[in-house]
């Protein structure tokens, strides 16, 4: 990765149909590389997520449907689990499908979801993937306090040593045409 | 999931799982589940909790050894080979762009009543306290026949051994190499576990020691690396290869019934009762107890030590070797030894695996030799696992059976049985393809 772009894990959790990927494609349309976000990749959608998913994550963006108490519920689990293997993942709570709010009633109050985002110290955000409401402001927000966060990220020598891995590349060109 | 798929995947161990995602990327509809409420099967890492609640014992792990979060023990110990097979297929289906690696950072084998350092290059080896002098000169001159075979067969030829031809034995007797040298190359080099070996043809272990020689030179010291955070992650990985090319995954699926056409070919999968239809299913042993038997038996002990294996240079990863020839048995004991710089464990704790082929009646008492080279244990989690083997014909009922793991360090025959199964089922050898940058990391969810 260059020296200019930070080097994080964003990854996005929530119920399903709650619309994350409609989310991620608009913004991802719009414009930022789509290397540093992860998707579920339907995982979830059976109670199937790997743990590998969000691991080291930098930011979890959590998302819920907001006229859906059931998906409300289900974001209260994912940031308790969040909680419990990386605690030094920033939590983003989003509310989706803001455009549906015309027609229907919000099933979380202003006040619940602002005490709830305030006891997890969350930012929180409302969105449409629709209109693209919102999206905008809140990657930038994301971003901002993701650069800031990487430029924090100073170690020492020894840190990075002992933090040093591997990445498996393609390391002979020659070998290629060989198969396992 | 009342829906037709083209494979059905039962279990999420590492083989079931490159298999799915070889199909998906092939675009094949898949439908993958598990048994168990966690991904891995037999091939999974347990927090520490879930390690006691698997071995069922007394008390609750995160209380005596802290945050589960801290914890990823293999139920199958295993090292990967640096210039190996599974390597290749990480690499060229890019899931390896979803794990970690560290080298392992020693080798040892256990001669004459004494732990040793498996020497990594020439040089090493001369200054090796394994051999004497005149015998560490045959041995150098041995791996440079080796080496040189390798990139120039032909001078090989011109020296006039056929390797496919003439067995193992009689390729050392060439070089004059004495019993004990022959032992170590045999099994800490080529990492044959038994000495049959020795009458096939020469060709096999050839190539163990070519593939034993490059892997050290990839990343240095040893020729094993080993994931982050556990072996767990590798089919977790692979799964996801699956899922981002439309594989449908469901853990915690009791599987009640396999149903079967008139023709005896497998047409669907019932669970909680649904119905998934099927043209056919890709399974670990375990699902089909009626269509596998016992092989063999591999007997297992996990243990927790507050220290590293003594006389290893205070690795914080390490394979141990104790050949068979040393402690009058037919199958080599291995100990594999990783710790907090893995992220397996909590700080403080290194965990030791040492595991080998039942012999006899008594599995526990075949690896005392290898305990008492531990120093102090704390906690061991022993078993002792049948390998399963299918004896059904896949081509007549459709279910394609994956074999059990075996006492190998490494992965190489796990990767076989990879391509056995790919090659049952499609007709086809293996060939990974690369993944399309388009569809990176794209699904269609809404």
């Amino acid at each position: 990765m260059s020296k200019d772009k930070a080097d994080v894990k964003i990854v996005f959790l929530g119920d399903t149909f709650v619309g994350k990927t409609c989310l991620i494609d608009r913004f991802i349309n719009n414009n930022y590389s789509e290397n540093l976000i992860n998707d579920t990749a339907g995982q979830e959608r059976f109670n199937s997520m790997a743990r590998m998913y969000y691991r080291k994550a930098h930011a979890a963006i959590v998302c819920y449907d907001l006229i859906n108490r059931q998906s409300f519920e289900k974001l209260q689990q994912w940031i308790k689990e969040l909680k419990e293997n990386e605690a030094n993942c920033k939590i983003y709570i989003v509310g989706t499908k803001y455009d549906l709010l015309k027609n229907h009633e919000r099933v979380i109050s202003k006040e619940e979801i602002d005490k709830y985002t305030n006891s997890h110290s969350a930012k929180y955000f409302e969105t449409s993937a629709k209109t693209g409401f919102g999206i905008k402001k809140m990657f930038e927000v994301i971003a901002q306090e993701m650069i800031s966060l990487n430029s924090k990220k100073k170690k020492n020598l020894k840190q990075i040593e002992k933090d040093l891995t591997i990445q498996l590349r393609n390391e002979k060109k020659k070998e290629k045409s060989e198969c396992c | 999931m009342d829906e037709v798929y083209d494979v059905i995947v039962l279990g999420t161990g590492l083989k079931e799982c490159i298999l799915s995602g070889i199909m998906s990327v092939e675009g094949k509809k898949v439908l993958h589940m598990d048994k168990n409420d966690y991904y891995g099967g037999k091939s999974a890492s347990l927090n520490i909790d879930q390690m006691f609640e698997h071995f069922k014992k007394e008390g609750e792990g995160s209380k005596l050894y802290g945050h589960n979060r801290d914890w990823n023990v293999d139920l199958i110990p295993k090292f990967i080979m640096s210039a190996g097979k599974l390597v290749k297929a990480l690499v060229k289906t890019d899931v390896t762009k979803y794990l970690e690696f560290k080298s392992v950072l020693g080798s040892y084998v256990y001669k004459k009543n004494k732990v040793h350092k498996v020497p990594s290059n020439g040089q090493e080896a001369l200054k090796s306290k394994l051999m004497g002098m005149m015998e560490k000169r045959r041995f150098k001159n041995f791996l440079q026949y080796v080496q040189d075979l390798y990139f120039k067969e032909k001078k090989a030829l011109k020296k006039g051994y056929d390797l496919d031809k003439m067995t193992m034995k009689e390729l050392f007797k060439k070089y004059n190499l004495d019993d004990n040298t022959i032992d170590f190359i045999g099994h800490a080099m080529a990492l044959h576990r038994e000495d049959s070996y020795l009458e096939r043809p020469a060709r096999e272990t050839v190539d163990k020691i070519n593939l034993y020689i490059n892997s050290v030179s990839r990343y240095g010291n040893t020729p094993y690396i080993y994931p982050m955070y556990g072996l767990g992650e590798l089919p977790q990985a692979f799964a996801r290869l699956s899922a981002v090319y439309g594989g449908t995954y469901m853990l915690h699926k009791p599987i009640e019934k396999v149903h079967y056409g008139n023709e005896g070919k497998v047409i669907g999968v019932e669970s909680e009762g649904e119905t998934a239809k099927c043209k056919m299913v890709i399974a670990s042993p375990e699902y089909f107890p009626d269509k596998v038997k016992v092989a063999g038996q591999v007997v297992r002990c996990i243990c927790f030590l507050d220290h590293p294996i003594p006389n290893c240079n205070n690795s914080e990863s390490v394979q141990l070797i104790i050949p068979q020839s040393e402690v009058n048995r037919k199958h080599d004991i291995y100990v594999c030894s990783i710790s907090h710089a893995h992220h397996v464990s909590k700080e403080g704790i290194w965990v030791a695996i040492v595991s080998t082929t039942v012999e006899t009646e008594n599995p526990k008492e075949e690896i005392k030799p290898a305990l008492a080279l531990l120093g102090d244990i704390k906690e061991q989690f022993y078993s002792v696992d049948d390998v399963l083997v299918p004896t059904n014909n896949p081509l007549e009922d459709g279910v394609f059976i994956t074999t059990g793991y075996d006492a190998t360090s490494h992965f190489e025959t796990t990767m076989e049985d990879v391509m056995n199964v790919y090659k049952s089922l499609t007709g086809e050898e293996l060939q990974f393809k690369k993944k399309d940058k388009e569809k990176d990391e794209k699904v269609e969810e809404d």
